[in-house]
């Protein structure tokens, strides 16, 4: 049974890592290929969404859009976004985090206070604020303010990954040969610690993902007629969304398909470092499994 | 034990100042404050009015003063100001709409401890397995599932089609007291909560499981003879209800801004309404009210979830 | 306390987009199945809104459903409207004015009574104005009355106005306001106005009286029995708050409710399809749907680019398209319900993109490699603001920005909330902005188009300025006699016509949807929220 159930992971994984595969490369040459303008508004339609078929292969949209390029087109959005975002996540979360851990006192105690108190705000609150805020609204801006309100949860997990990491005879060892703090974080502490974060960065595609989607919902993300699956969502409000199932449905089950995409190629990337860390480790570990949820461990000052 | 609770709670004060202050900061600089939301109806009011309805709202000050005077009436009043909108008191708006809310997101709750926790601990102890595989992808599903669509998808079936449901609301005319009524208008928000969050909880407890399950003491217990389902059940199991707490702090911003979109979307007049329309309105009392609110719930949570380990590993007691 | 039609004209031309915000956000694409119709209790009309109101004190009232609807309801005002869109006496008895028009004279009604039962008489009058006339009272809408400089009472049933200047909105505006009870509200300092209880507690002389409120849910009024015009035929109107559409829409089918007073196209197009017995009236639009532009900008105030823009703009499929021509493409801000002040002879811009482009040609807009049309350092790229909220709308805005990219002009759209439109708005930092105008059944738009009336000090967001209509405009307010003001207001929509402070899209469509048990009046010709005037005529067969 064990097995197969290893086996049946692995393939989950691969089929996940094939879908994004696939959704990158369609996204990237999809709309090359086929020329058909994806915001071109056609007059004789309008108000009419006409269901899939030949023409058209997931339909049109109220105003006579063809849906499969728009949701090709949406597909570099969200990908770019979640990416991007993720990225800016991961960079500042990462280096906040294990300057903490590694700082310890005083220091840590105030930078994760500031932590705690940006994981208090309900993350849509911000995002709204935020959106409004701005002046000139681009792709970037929107990238920015996901990645901003998403690096907290990242750098908790860090800190506890350094924490515990810190007293560990490795790195004894690099103190009593000299090595300097900044040399120890980086050499030592950042690449043993990364394997929950990676885990983590995967998960944290799949949210900024639906975090653009959010936004884009309300109006306040990617600005139409620039077509996102969040902003294609905005379609389901309109009462003919109810007859023209195939606007609601396309870009929800590609957010869905992406998002479960990128948590089964997270589970198997945790899967197989969980092999490589020794049994023993694992006696006094946290568990590596704690993934889209911030440990509790970083908030009380252990170690 | 004590000591350390208190050393947490006073920890928390500056937490909760900075939280307000950012949050009023926040607000302040967002373009269009509540009098530029009535400016264009009154048309052509004086400059002597302007300045008074200013004045009522305390706005003719800079942003860090009014702040200061929030705090003023919070702290030596135990007032919340009033709202923008209709002048009420703040906390009168907020905890009519409280008790919808905290019911929808309690059954939510229910419901997903109900669905993870015997999925999770039977994937934990049976690691690997057909059924545990299938729960993970199962759950990373609805995981992905932006919850404003499934409101609606859940609508469309459940409502629309079978007619089991009622689509949006609290209550059915002439049945405003009637709790079966009232637990059919919230089943489809409850559910599409829960769809939504489940995931997290049941691979905590997987894990919890499966570290418990292979800890030294398990082993011990083990090795005592004692049977894998004994080992299950009386170490393993109360284990994994520990964490319980602990979850229930972490996932708090999650399950409050689920149940804003929720409300939003099945017309449920609850805190989560409350929210949008006063950002809406830039209703700066009620906004720092609920901000408040839901910052000291989680902080709370927080807190449970550290007393909790306290409990158990009494090493971090005495750092 | 403001006229009714003052009221719908204010709130609704700029407070729509709150309710789209809130509502139509919320609205989905799908039915909602009430249990079993679970029909209203006898004698009780069940009215639906997207959203509730947020006070029922007329002075601080910010939303329609608090001004209009509510206030209907519960309060007069010295006149009101009826259903021939004309103002009659209601408080009032009669009124008669000086030669000069400053002073005037209004006879008040004998035996009216507020609904807790205290007579109504002079004093209130005087301490209502008294209230709303004082900066510290800070009434939203003192701006439109401020010219009344004195309010005297003469005995118990007769009141002097003293003014300041003359006004042709003095009947309708300013004894259009509705009246408080002194022997409640004088109790309370002016400054403190604000937060009384009122608002949640009210007393007027209207057909009816709050019963029970529960925000956001619903709103229960009963008759009052001291209405001076007799007891109203329904005994309870009950307000049920859905925020979107679509339940909305599926409450009536069903049964359990009788009436969608603010109906959406959207809407009236399902109940049309697939429940035929509802019945549906349908009303000529008193609102505009407008682009706004921000004359300041450079090319924007070019009055050719403007003319260019609307020749480019197909708006015949727009109205096709979303509405199936149940709206009428505009070509004026004054609409052609207002039948005494509509001028149908001013100039036209049929779809004629050719035209355009000559236009544009003509005054040196060169057309650049990238499809934008330049002239030196200006650019034909701008960027029009719309309300997030109402999907309908932005689709008609992309709509308009494909058109206008077909003759070289580049629009990128933006969706705001309503406070940060509002506030850009304000502060001029837009280039166009997608609003709609009118609500209103007198030509006056001092506020909005006299060259003086820039922000702060009124609402000329647009940055307006022609003197052939600021003539126009403070003649026109100050004429008493119709046929001299008819003059000022028809040479008013001719310029307005050539020099487009706005695009006009089209006529908003206004419809009601009501149940069969409701009978309303069929005279009613005014479309929501104007048609609460008479609610106290209407009846429920069962």
């Amino acid at each position: 049974m064990r097995g197969l159930g290893r086996f049946l992971r692995e393939r989950t994984a691969a089929t996940g890592a094939g879908f994004v595969l696939l959704l990158v490369v369609l996204a990237v040459f999809g709309p090359l290929i086929d020329g058909t303008p994806p915001n071109a508004i056609d007059h004789a339609i309008l108000g009419m969404p006409q269901p899939p078929s030949g023409a058209h292969w997931f339909g049109t949209d109220l105003l006579g859009r063809d849906i499969f390029v728009r949701a090709l087109y949406g597909a570099r959005v969200s990908l770019m976004v979640g990416a991007a975002a993720m990225i800016v996540s991961f960079t500042i979360g990462v280096s906040y985090g294990a300057i903490a851990g590694a700082a310890g006192g005083v220091l840590d105690a105030a930078m994760m206070r500031f932590v705690d108190a940006m994981l208090s705000f309900p993350t849509f609150f911000l995002l709204l604020i935020i959106a409004a805020l701005t002046e000139t609204f681009s792709l970037g801006i929107i990238i920015l303010i996901i990645g901003l309100t998403s690096w907290p949860g990242l750098s908790r997990l860090v800190r506890a990954e350094v924490l515990s990491l810190r007293d560990r005879d490795f790195v004894e060892a690099a103190r009593a040969l000299g090595a300097r703090p900044g040399r120890i974080v980086l050499r030592h502490l950042i690449p043993n610690a990364l394997a929950p974060v990676v885990v983590a960065a995967a998960f944290a595609v799949g949210d900024n993902i639906l975090a653009e989607s959010s936004l884009s919902f309300f109006g306040l993300g990617v600005q139409p007629p620039q077509a996102s699956w969040g902003n294609m969502l905005q379609d389901a409000l309109a009462p003919e969304a109810q007859s023209a199932p195939w606007m609601v449905l396309v870009p929800g089950l590609l957010i869905i398909a992406t998002i479960l995409a990128f948590s089964v190629i997270a589970d198997g990337i945790r899967v197989s470092l969980d092999r490589s860390i020794s049994q023993s480790a694992a006696d006094d570990e946290p568990p590596a499994e704690l993934l889209a949820v911030p440990t509790a461990a970083g908030n009380s000052s252990r170690g | 034990m004590s000591a350390y609770i208190v050393r947490r709670l006073i920890g928390a004060i500056p937490l909760l100042l900075f939280i307000s202050l950012v949050t009023y900061a926040m607000m302040a600089l967002a373009p269009g404050g509540p009098v530029s939301v009535l400016g264009p109806r009154g048309g052509n009011l004086s400059p002597e009015v302007i300045a008074n309805i200013k004045a009522q709202y305390g706005l003719d000050k800079p942003w860090y003063i009014q702040y200061f005077y929030w705090l003023k009436e919070l702290l030596f009043h135990g007032s919340l100001g009033n709202s923008f909108v209709d002048h009420r008191p703040v906390i009168e708006k907020v905890f009519e709409k409280l008790p919808v809310t905290v019911e929808m997101i309690g059954l939510a709750l229910l419901l997903t401890l109900i669905i993870a926790l015997p999925i999770g601990i039977y994937a934990g102890a049976h690691r690997d397995s057909l059924v545990d595989n299938v729960a993970s992808v199962v759950g990373f599903v609805f995981y992905g599932v932006p919850i404003f669509w499934l409101s609606i998808v859940l609508i469309d079936i459940f409502a629309v089609q079978l007619r089991w449901f009622p689509s949006s609301g609290i209550s059915s005319l002439g049945a405003e007291g009637d709790p079966i009524d009232r637990l059919r208008h919230l089943a489809l928000p409850v559910v599409a909560i829960a769809l939504t969050g489940f995931v997290s909880w049941m691979r905590y407890q997987r894990s919890s499981v499966i570290e418990a399950m292979s800890s030294a003491y398990i082993r011990t217990a083990r090795s005592k003879g004692l049977s894998e389902r004994d080992v299950l059940f009386k170490h393993a199991f109360r284990n994994a209800l520990l964490p319980i707490v602990t979850l229930l702090g972490l996932s708090l911003p999650a399950l409050v801004g689920g149940a804003y979109f929720v409300e939003y979307v099945f017309s449920i007049p609850g805190v989560g309404y409350l929210t949008f329309s006063s950002i809406f309105s830039r209703d700066y009392p009620t906004i720092m009210a609920i901000t408040m609110l839901t910052a000291v719930l989680i902080v709370a949570g927080n807190l449970l979830a550290d007393i909790a380990y306290a409990v158990v590993d009494p090493r971090i007691r005495y750092t | 306390m403001m006229s009714t039609v003052v009221r719908a004209a204010r709130l609704l031309a700029r407070l729509r987009f709150a309710f789209c915000a809130l509502a139509a956000a919320g609205s989905v694409a799908a039915c909602s199945a009430a249990p079993a119709a679970v029909h209203a209790q006898p004698g009780t009309l069940v009215a639906l809104a997207r959203a509730d109101g947020a006070t029922m004190n007329p002075l601080f009232a910010q939303t329609v459903q608090d001004a209009s609807v509510y206030g209907a309801l519960l309060y007069d005002g010295l006149s009101d409207l009826g259903l021939d869109g004309a103002n009659h006496p209601a408080l009032a008895t009669s009124w008669s004015h000086s030669p000069d028009g400053l002073h005037w004279d209004v006879s008040l009604r004998r035996g009216v009574r507020w609904s807790d039962g205290v007579p109504f008489d002079s004093r209130d009058v005087v301490y209502s104005y008294h209230l709303m006339l004082d900066p510290k009272t800070a009434f939203i809408g003192e701006g439109d009355i401020d010219y009344i400089k004195r309010v005297t009472a003469e005995g118990p049933y007769r009141v002097h106005f003293d003014l300041a200047h003359t006004s042709a909105r003095f009947v309708d505006a300013a004894l259009g306001e509705y009246l408080l009870p002194e022997h409640i509200l004088a109790k309370i300092p002016d400054d403190r106005q604000t937060f009384s209880s009122f608002g949640e507690h009210p007393v007027g002389t209207g057909p009816y009286a709050l019963a029970h409120w529960e925000h956001d849910s619903d709103v229960l009024f009963e008759r009052n029995p001291y209405y001076w015009r007799g007891r109203a035929n329904i005994a309870r109107i009950d307000f049920r708050i859905i925020f979107n559409d679509q339940a909305e829409v599926d409450a009536l089918e069903s049964g359990s409710a009788d009436l969608i007073d603010d109906l959406l196209y959207d809407q009236s197009r399902r109940l049309v399809r697939e429940s035929p017995q509802t019945r549906l009236m349908t009303f000529p639009s008193l609102y505009v749907n407008t682009i706004e532009i921000n004359l300041m900008r450079p090319g924007l105030a070019d009055k050719t680019v403007r003319q260019a823009m609307m020749y480019a703009y197909d708006r015949e499929a727009t109205v096709r398209g979303f509405y199936d021509n149940h709206v009428r493409v505009s070509n004026n801000l004054i609409v052609p319900a207002m039948s005494r002040w509509y001028n149908p002879h001013v100039r036209t811009y049929p779809y004629d993109p050719a035209r355009a482009r000559a236009l544009l040609d003509a005054d040196g807009w060169k057309l650049g490699t990238d499809g934008v049309r330049r002239r030196g350092t200006t650019r034909l790229a701008y960027q029009v603001l719309v309300n997030q909220g109402s999907v309908s709308i932005t689709d008609q805005v992309l709509a308009f920005c494909q058109d206008e990219a077909a003759v070289g002009i580049k629009l990128d759209l933006r969706q705001l909330d309503f406070a940060s439109t509002i506030q850009r708005a304000y502060s001029g930092k837009y280039d166009l902005l997608a609003d709609a105008r009118g609500g209103t059944l007198d030509p006056d738009y001092t506020s909005v188009l006299l060259s003086t009336q820039r922000p702060p000090a009124g609402a000329n967001t647009t940055g307006y300025n022609n003197p052939i209509v600021d003539h126009d405009l403070i003649a026109g307010l100050a004429e008493l006699d119709y046929a001299k003001r008819r003059v000022y207001y028809d040479q008013m929509q001719v310029q307005l016509a050539e020099t487009l402070p706005m695009i006009w899209m089209y006529g908003r469509y206004a419809g009601t949807a009501y149940s069969k048990r409701l009978l309303l009046d069929p005279k009613v010709t005014l479309q929501s929220p104007l048609i609460w005037y008479n609610v106290q005529d209407w009846k429920l067969s069962s």
